[in-house]
Parts: structure tokens; C-alpha cells; sequence
């Protein structure tokens, strides 16, 4: 059955990916497969590897961009290699089919203290009490200010709570110095909503919680934030060039991740070198969570070379490889020891990031989660944009997430009676 | 004892009707009964997750917003494109046919380039002529209209994967065009001319019924071939801003390759499948001069 299904698939749907590693799989080269500038950092770190350890390791760097496609029909034709570094929001998908090993047994092999690592990032990856994949870098969302704008302003130091921080926007925005939070992106929506204590999705992730009073209350916050004007209604198309933005003023708050604090230092005039910080979300009393992100390293169930595999993935997650790809790439280490060897704990602006990613918090983990969110956006812009009440569109939002998690229901279902 | 014999034409045909079959009526057969299912990641993960679900694909496609948004954009596309693109096919093909003209074949490959060119290739250079700063805003400034965000506003997103796949296009059509254009008889533009028939009156009754043949099937090619867009967005602007460019096979293609729900999806390719031989059937009423 299982073999029918892949060949049908292999020759209707995916034809393309086959090629790619079909041919070396049999040499007993160990295939990594890496996204972005972190699969070209890969490259160089494999062959250090190799030359210490022996072992043959290619790495293949895939764009960003389709690389979720590529990967489901590499997984249909079979082509999946050996490990895999994945998005630790596309974890649970690739554990619905059945496609990842659960680690611990090389964990404990290798003697890896999996408490040094962010335990926000551990429990991304986690599924049904199993470990699916060792943190390699994380991410989150949080606030960067102007401070020499708060300051002008009159407040010495950048609000904690939400009821500071909206008379900071209140004064801020009526001088013409607002939030930036473009309403086509779901992440800053998520963060305040994660904020709630109550979780998104309700009966193990098969129906939509938003009409829970919590998270309505979140979301009338994040309305409100652009009804009072501290925000412009906005997509991100309308703001092509956000640090020109940042400079003249036109916004002194941004809620962004850690891949501007390299952008910031590099593109920001001279002079404002110092009056730009970061710091945790506001929340409801204190600090708030924000959404966990980051990638993790896979270890492939198809793998016929599953020890050696994981030996690759011990030599790429330890602290000293992460630290090195931290300064190659500004990713933030998950291996809490590589931020203090690093200096990300001396300098305030990452220090703030350390803080955030202690109370963070992952989004649900269900394969429908990213579809969900993307049409919380689209409430939250209808509700913004006036077409629908508040209720109406969470109605809506719990209908259709419902609708696209019916098929988990079925299942849990089945596998209960 | 008596064979019955199998006619020769069977033994040639055989080979492409094999091929055929092989890679095209099967999998047309396999997505059409996969358009009765819920096939998604969990049914890629075991194909006990499948379930037979009839035609409530279809129902729910008709209920999904942007379903009918990627609907009425391929229509604009295809209804605004098509008519567009065989007009500048039709001018440049009379353009060439003037006898005064020289260089003919030397006009006509160049015309017919951007038809050859590879079509991402052409739209990722096209992304840079759009962009700001582009060869487009210098040529608007040029002659004082303000610049427009051709990608990124999205009432102009459409007109300019229109105005890009034109150019892009129009090659093709130009030369069959041409070449029906030389087929029409001189004398019958003498003829008219004789009877005092101004340009327009000759190409009304003279060039139009001579070449309706090849413009019909031209309209209809192109038309069909305008729904099929795809790459046009997908390299361009990623169905953006705001979801202008959505199309229907680009609906299709986030649908079955971005959230796997390949059952909902091969739904969507039928819609388009039965859209395109519904226009197919169209022909032209009867008249003078039409075949």
C-alpha cells in the first residue's frame, strides 16, 4: 500500500524534486538540506566536519522562498535527506507524516543536556511528549523604539505594561510619531494574542478558541491600537523602505525579529546610531510573551544512516558551531551558553531578545496552524477596516478554522473509538 | 479461419495514443476521481486518512471568497489580455505586410524574440522595469505623469502582468496572422479601391473577412491559453498586493503545493478544465466569408 502510493504520487505530483538527491543516496554520504543564508553557512561547517570526523557530508542550501513545496513533494517522491534543518512551525506537519524520528535515544547516546538550550524552543519541537528536533537557532518578536523620541516626549524609559505603553503612543503618535505594525502581517496579532493565557486552539487543537473572552480581548487590543491612530493601516507593500521610515520619525515603534538589529546597525544614519533600543512586548501586567520561532535540525526517519546523521546534527547544534554561525549570520544561538560567549548578553539590544525569548511562547502546533493565522490577519483587517464587528469576524474565524481543522477531528475521533 | 484486421492506421497511431494515454488521459482520470477526495497531508502520510467526500470540493470552492476572486482576476486577465494582445498581433502583422517595408525578416524575428525568450527569465527583468526607479517610471517622467507603483498597488498590479504578457505573447499570433494576411488576394483590394473604398472600409470588408479564420482560432488560443496564467504572478508578484493577482491556477497551485489539500485543489483545476471547454464550443455565427 505504502509503497503503491509513493510511486503514484512520485510520477503524478513530483516529479521535479526527484532528481536532487536520488543519485547520492547510496554512497553513505550524510545529505543536509538547510534554507536560506544558514544553508550556505552550512557549507563551510560541514567541511570542517568532515575534516575532523571523516564523514562525508553534502550540503544542499535551498531558498527560502517555495521551500515548504519543496519539501512535501521531496517527502512525496521519497527524496528527503538524511537531516533536514526545519522551521520549528513546519515540525508538526512533518511529524503528521510520520516523516521525522523522535530523538531521544540519540540524546541520550550523546550525553546532550538539552536544559542549556531555550526551553521555549525545546517545547516547539516537542509532539506528544517527543523530542522531533534539536534547537540550532531561535527567533522571536518584539518592540524597537526610538528613544530619543521617548525621551523628547518626556518618558524616561519605554513602557512594560500595555497601559504604559499606550500613553506613550497616545503622546507619540499624536506628534506624528507612531507604531509600525503593517495589518497584512499575522505575527504582532499572534504575539499580543499568545499574551491571553488562553490557548488558540481548543480539544487538542481540532477547533478554533478565538471567541474565548481572553483572546477576543486581545484582539479588540490590537483593533484598538490602529482605531485610537497609534497605527497606520498599512500592508507592508505600502512601507517599501522601513529603516528610511525609522530615521525621519514617521514611526518610533516596530514590532520586528531578530534580523533587524543587524539591519538596523548597518542602515540607520550615524547619528542615530545610539537612539534606537529594543525591549520586551508590553504585556497586561509586565513583560508579555511574544510567538517563539527559530529552526531546529531534523533527523529523518528514512535516513539509513540515522547514527552517523545525528552525529552531524550533535557537531552543527553544539555551542561553538553556533556561535560561529551567530557571527556569520547574526542568528540567535538557541544554546543559552553561546549567547554569554558571544556578548549577545552584554549589549542590551540582544540582551532584550534573551528576556522575550524566556516568556515566549509557541504558536499551536498543528500542520493547519500557518493557514489559521494567516486568516487571523484577515480578520483583524476586516474587523480594522470596518466591514465587520468584532464578533462577526471571530464568528468567522472560528468557522473557518473549524472548517480547515475538520479533518484532524475526523481522525482523533477514529483513532478514539 | 478468418482474423478480423486491424486497420494500419491503429498500428501508427498507436505509439502517441499510448503516450497519451500513459501521461495524459491517466492522470487527467487520477485527478479527477483525486478532485472526489480529501486527499492532504494526512492522506500523504497514510492512505487509510483518505476519505471519498463526492462533490463537496466543488461546494465548498463555490463557497471560498477568493475562489471567485481568482475567478473574476483570470477573467480580467484572459477578457482585457486576449483582445489586447491579438490587437497589437494584428498592427504588427499589417505593419510587416506593407510592401514598403524593408528588412522584413530582420523586424520580424525581433518581434517575434520576446515570444522565444524564457518566460521567468523575461518576468524577473520585467520585476526591475516595473520597480521603482524603473525604465517605466523614467519613461512617465519623461513625459510628466507621476510615477506608479506598478507591483505593489493593487489596482495596477493586473494592467502590468497584462502589458508584460503582451509584449510577451504577441509574437506568436503576429506571425500566423501574417502569414493569413498574404494569403488574401490583391485583387480584391484593387477591386475596392476601384469602387472608392477609403483604409477602414477596406480593412472592414477586405482584410477582416479574408483573415476571420486564422483571428478566430487565434481569439481562441489565446484566450484559453490567457486562463492558464501562472508564472506571470507567481514570479512577479506572489499573487499580491492584496491578492489582485491571485488567478486561478495560482489559487490552485497554493492550494495543492502550499497546504497540500491536493483533493480541493485538482476540484479547482476541473472548474478551469470545464471553463476552457465551455469556450472551446464557442464559434462564430455564420457569415460572409466565415468557415
Amino acid at each position: 500500500m505504502k509503497l503503491d502510493r509513493r510511486h503514484l504520487l512520485a510520477s503524478a505530483a513530483a516529479a521535479g524534486a526527484i532528481g536532487l538527491t536520488s543519485c547520492s543516496r547510496s554512497s553513505g554520504a550524510i545529505q543536509v538540506w538547510a534554507m536560506g543564508v544558514e544553508g550556505e553557512a552550512l557549507g563551510t561547517l560541514a567541511e570542517r566536519f568532515m575534516r575532523d570526523r571523516g564523514t562525508e557530508v553534502v550540503v544542499q542550501a535551498l531558498p527560502w522562498s517555495s521551500a515548504h513545496e519543496k519539501l512535501l513533494t521531496a517527502f512525496a517522491a521519497d527524496s528527503l535527506p538524511d537531516v533536514l534543518a526545519l522551521g520549528n512551525t513546519w515540525v508538526p506537519e512533518f511529524v503528521a507524516l510520520d516523516a521525522l524520528e523522535p530523538l531521544e535515544p540519540f540524546v541520550a547516546a550523546h550525553r546532550i543536556d538539552l536544559n542549556k538550550d531555550f526551553a521555549v524552543a525545546r517545547r516547539s519541537v516537542t509532539i506528544a511528549d517527543k523530542l522531533y528536533g534539536l534547537p540550532w537557532y531561535v527567533d522571536t518578536r518584539l518592540l524597537y523604539y526610538r528613544r530619543d523620541l521617548l525621551k523628547a516626549a518626556g518618558f524616561d524609559r519605554i513602557a512594560v505594561t500595555r497601559s504604559e505603553w499606550d500613553r506613550q503612543l497616545s503622546v507619540l503618535s499624536r506628534a506624528g510619531h507612531g507604531l509600525l505594525m503593517p495589518i497584512n502581517e499575522y505575527e504582532p496579532l499572534v504575539a499580543f494574542s499568545l499574551q491571553a493565557g488562553a490557548p488558540l486552539l481548543l480539544d487538542n487543537g481540532t477547533r478554533g478558541g478565538f471567541r474565548q473572552p481572553a483572546v477576543r480581548q486581545a484582539f479588540a487590543y490590537v483593533a484598538s491600537l490602529y482605531d485610537r491612530g497609534f497605527a497606520p493601516v498599512v500592508t507592508n507593500t505600502e512601507v517599501p523602505d522601513i529603516y528610511g521610515s525609522f530615521a525621519r520619525g514617521d514611526f518610533a515603534f516596530l514590532i520586528s525579529g531578530p534580523w533587524n538589529l543587524g539591519e538596523f546597525a548597518q542602515r540607520l544614519p550615524a547619528d542615530l546610531h545610539d537612539a534606537w533600543a529594543t525591549a520586551p512586548l508590553p504585556g497586561l501586567s509586565g513583560a508579555g510573551a511574544s510567538l517563539a520561532g527559530g529552526v531546529s535540525l531534523c533527523l529523518m526517519r528514512a535516513s539509513r544512516n540515522k547514527a552517523r546523521a545525528f552525529a552531524v546534527i550533535d557537531y552543527i547544534c553544539n555551542a561553538r558551531q553556533q556561535q560561529i554561525l551567530h557571527r556569520t549570520t547574526g542568528d540567535l544561538p538557541a544554546d543559552q551558553m553561546a549567547w554569554f560567549d558571544t556578548g549577545l548578553m552584554r549589549d542590551p539590544r540582544s540582551k532584550a531578545f534573551f528576556d522575550q525569548l524566556m516568556i515566549a511562547k509557541p504558536p499551536p502546533m498543528v500542520p493547519e496552524w500557518e493557514r489559521i493565522a494567516n486568516e487571523m490577519a484577515t480578520a483583524l483587517e476586516r474587523i480594522v477596516r470596518g466591514v465587520e464587528p468584532l464578533d462577526a469576524a471571530l464568528a468567522r474565524l472560528d468557522a473557518f478554522a473549524d472548517a480547515v481543522l475538520a479533518k484532524r477531528r475526523w481522525m482523533r475521533g477514529r483513532a478514539q473509538a | 479461419m478468418r482474423t478480423r484486421r486491424l486497420s494500419p492506421g491503429f498500428l501508427f497511431a498507436a505509439p502517441a495514443l499510448f503516450v497519451l494515454t500513459v501521461f495524459f488521459f491517466g492522470p487527467v482520470c487520477a485527478a479527477f476521481v483525486m478532485s472526489l477526495t480529501d486527499f492532504d497531508i494526512y492522506a500523504l502520510a497514510s492512505l487509510h486518512n483518505l476519505r471519498f467526500v463526492g462533490f463537496a470540493n466543488y461546494l465548498d470552492l463555490l463557497q471560498t471568497p477568493l475562489f471567485w476572486r481568482a475567478f473574476a482576476n483570470t477573467c480580467y486577465f484572459a477578457f482585457v489580455g486576449a483582445p489586447l494582445s491579438i490587437a497589437v498581433s494584428l498592427i504588427a502583422a499589417m505593419a510587416l505586410n506593407v510592401p514598403a517595408v524593408r528588412l522584413k525578416s530582420l523586424h520580424r524575428t525581433a518581434l517575434f524574440a520576446p515570444y522565444v525568450a524564457s518566460l521567468v527569465a523575461a518576468a524577473v527583468v520585467w520585476r526591475y522595469l516595473l520597480g521603482s526607479g524603473g525604465a517605466f517610471d523614467e519613461i512617465l517622467h519623461a513625459i510628466g505623469l507621476p510615477a506608479v507603483d506598478w507591483l505593489g498597488d493593487p489596482r495596477w498590479s493586473m494592467p502590468a502582468i497584462i502589458l508584460f504578457a503582451v509584449w510577451k505573447n504577441f509574437g506568436y499570433n503576429m506571425l500566423i496572422l501574417l502569414a493569413a494576411l498574404q494569403n488574401v488576394p490583391q485583387d480584391l483590394y484593387d477591386a475596392a479601391r476601384v469602387d472608392g473604398a477609403g483604409p477602414w472600409m477596406r480593412f472592414h470588408h477586405v482584410t477582416v473577412p479574408g483573415i476571420a479564420p486564422s483571428l478566430w482560432l487565434v481569439a481562441l488560443l489565446t484566450t484559453a491559453g490567457y486562463f492558464q496564467i501562472f508564472a506571470e504572478p507567481y514570479v512577479m508578484t506572489q499573487g499580491g498586493p492584496a491578492q489582485s493577482t491571485v488567478t486561478l491556477l495560482y489559487f490552485m497551485y497554493q492550494d495543492g503545493f502550499k497546504w497540500w489539500n491536493l483533493g480541493h485543489a485538482s476540484a479547482t483545476a476541473f472548474i478551469l478544465f470545464a471553463v476552457l471547454v465551455g469556450l472551446s464550443l464557442l464559434r462564430p455565427r455564420t457569415r460572409e466569408g466565415v468557415a
